[in-house]
């Protein structure tokens, strides 16, 4: 148990009667998971206070913006953003009278130094950090206050509403997260957003439950109103023969082909949301079917070129980042390697489209025929695979990781040799999910050294 | 600084020749030898301008000009704006006084008095800082020349520029003190899928 030596006191600093009892029940649950990190939401009065706040100014300021006219806290925000925080005032942000023309933040930029992104004068001493696993490149180190992991939940709330699913928060277990790796944070939690309702984040690797019936017992008592995860782990999930059903799932991490989107939706029979989110930026956008939604009031959305500047409706570049959850961390056009097009509808907020998360692998089959692995993922789009890692050697060689289910494995090999053309060499390798690195889809070329 | 003053060279030169007693220490009482009588000196800048009102109220000047550093800069901007040059404009009087009640004090608190003439950058500042209190700018420059020759003398810019960077450093210092404490590293509960 990773232990910090934090009383209860400290880790709920608001916890009444119907949190204590959700509390112990988590805690004392006789199938328990094997929890192995002591923490809680941390928030006292003024941070949820300051959540509620939030929220209030999500429901009342979330507007939608037409090209070329970005929201009118942008231009103000990059600027006291250029006065008071290091990082920026380093850059000269503040001098740049047209916004576009600001240069881009990257991650490096974070991960070199988180500490130069905390704005002057904003208080310190509740500061608690967060360490990124790095599925998406080198690790970071980020800064916030308890009070930003607590500000997802009214963005949650909204994404929930728009496929007609509400809390109930209070006794019920309201959300639980599901991972399907190895190791991983394991813990429980109460929400006093929703009133003292639990979180739970679990592990459905067997090594973190004490007896293989323990996952389904557990999940079970919880009735989890929405259960979260990535792709995989939910696939993973979808194997736990639940009585009791969730009212959604949110889907987040990486990308939700609509294969398995289907069948989540067929197997749980509730509403699946893909949620786009970082963590350098909270959540990003929605979908309910097709298009991502641009989902919080307080966040800028542009798509750059390679010059680093903004492009037209419709056409695919790089998803560029202002504003974000987390005031400790504020972004001034973060570009996110993420690449999609924007599309501006006249009432509601811009939409990303022909989305498809980290820059593209080219692939090059025997013939010399270039693929991007856009157009892998799109192949495999009708397919139930929850991960997919494939990577071309330098000698050409394609070497794919999926799941360890043969059906699934023996679809994907003819989708890809469907695309690739069937003399190209092929073989499978480990089913992902044994690893600890393990992220659900990634590509790499050893031809190219992208992806690496 | 809409008018022209004397050439710029003509009163830096004026600086590096100025007589050690005026970098003696500056006072208003006798205690030994080596001490220059700051009341007597300003007050006879004055009177050669012919600032009679003024020279009553040099005495006011002497308990103002706190320190010493700040009272030998005043001597030196004397023997500066001593020159024929000012003592021809007499109109400049008041300007005069306002620079050597407010104007210098700064710059004093952040420059070794001597640094004004033997260092040639801070002679030229010096000298401009005064010229620009005074509402002019050397003789042959524009104004846009002038304030930005000044702007890149500025000593006192530099030094919030300093400050700056040092609270900076100080602030970066303790947040990363407090990311490293264990209790961050417990971070607190988070509700996303990333």
């Amino acid at each position: 148990m990773n232990d910090f030596g934090l009383s209860d006191h400290e880790l709920f600093p608001l916890l009444d009667e119907t949190g204590s009892q959700m509390l112990r029940r988590l805690r004392e649950h006789p199938h328990a998971p094997r929890y192995n990190w002591r923490t809680g939401e941390r928030l006292d009065a003024a941070g949820l206070q300051r959540v509620r706040d939030y929220a209030t100014a999500f429901r009342r300021e979330r507007r939608p913006w037409q090209p070329g006219h970005p929201p009118i806290w942008v231009e103000p925000f990059a600027r006291q953003c250029g006065r008071e925080v290091p990082f920026y005032r380093s850059r000269g942000v503040a001098d740049f009278s047209d916004f576009s023309e600001i240069p881009l933040t990257r991650r490096d930029d974070i991960r070199r130094q988180p500490c130069a992104f905390v704005r002057a004068g904003l208080p310190i001493d509740d500061l608690i950090v967060y360490s990124t696993s790095g599925t998406s490149g080198t690790s970071l180190r980020i800064p916030a206050v308890p009070e930003v992991p607590c500000r997802y939940l009214p963005l949650l709330e909204h994404a929930l509403d728009a496929v007609g699913v509400r809390f109930e928060g209070g006794r019920r277990v309201s959300l639980v997260h599901v991972c399907a790796q190895h190791p991983t944070v394991v813990l429980c939690s109460v929400m006093s957003h929703l009133d003292g309702a639990g979180f739970v984040k679990v592990n459905l690797h067997p090594d973190d439950w004490r007896r293989p019936e323990d996952a389904v017992r557990f999940l079970d008592d919880c009735h989890a109103e929405v259960y979260t995860g990535d792709p995989f782990a939910l696939a993973e999930l979808m194997k736990i023969p639940l009585r009791n059903q969730p009212k959604a799932l949110i889907s987040g991490a990486s990308a939700l082909s609509p294969g398995l989107w289907e069948a989540l939706k067929a197997h749980f029979q509730c509403p699946v949301i893909d949620l786009y989110s970082s963590n350098e930026s909270g959540p990003i956008a929605f979908a309910t079917a097709k298009d991502h939604e641009i989902l919080p009031h307080d966040l800028y959305v542009e798509i750059v070129g390679a010059d680093g500047r903004p492009l037209p409706p419709g056409v695919r570049g790089e998803i560029t980042l202002t504003g974000g959850i987390n005031p400790y961390l504020p972004l001034v056009r973060y570009a996110i390697r993420d690449f999609a097009a924007l599309e501006y509808p006249e009432t509601s907020m811009p939409r990303l489209t022909d989305f498809h998360g980290r820059k593209p692998v080219a692939f090059v089959n025997c013939r010399g025929q270039r693929f991007n692995s856009v157009d892998v993922t799109s192949a495999l789009a009708g397919l139930p695979v929850p991960a997919i890692h494939l990577h071309q050697r330098a000698d050409g060689t394609l070497l794919l990781r999926t799941v360890s289910d043969q059906e699934i494995v023996a679809a994907v090999r003819t989708v890809l040799s469907g695309l690739f053309g069937a003399e190209q060499p092929l073989i499978v390798g480990e089913p992902v999910g044994t690893d600890r690195t393990a992220k659900p889809i990634h590509y790499s070329s050893g031809m190219t050294g992208e992806g690496a | 600084m809409d008018r022209e003053g004397p050439l710029l060279e003509a009163l830096t030169h004026r600086l590096a020749e100025c007589p050690p007693e005026f970098l003696l220490p500056a006072g208003t009482k006798r205690r030994d030898a080596e001490f220059v009588d700051f009341i007597a000196v300003v007050a006879d800048h004055f009177r050669a301008l012919d600032g009679q009102e003024i020279v009553e109220l040099v005495p006011t000047l002497a308990n103002s000009a706190e320190t010493d550093a700040r009272r030998q800069l005043i001597l030196i901007s004397v023997w500066l704006l001593h020159d024929e040059w000012f003592l021809g404009e007499p109109s400049l009087a008041a300007a005069m006084w306002s620079l050597f009640c407010d104007g210098l004090s700064t710059l004093a608190d952040l420059v070794p008095a001597a640094e004004f003439t033997r260092d040639a950058d801070r002679r030229e500042e010096l000298v401009r800082v005064c010229l620009k209190h005074l509402g002019l700018r050397p003789r042959g420059e524009s104004v846009a020349q002038a304030m930005d020759r000044l702007n890149t003398l500025d000593s006192i810019e530099r030094l919030r520029v300093l400050r700056d960077t040092r609270a900076a450093e100080a602030r970066a210092r303790l947040v990363r003190q407090q990311m490293a404490r264990k209790a961050a590293e417990a971070a607190a509960v988070r509700y996303g899928a990333e």
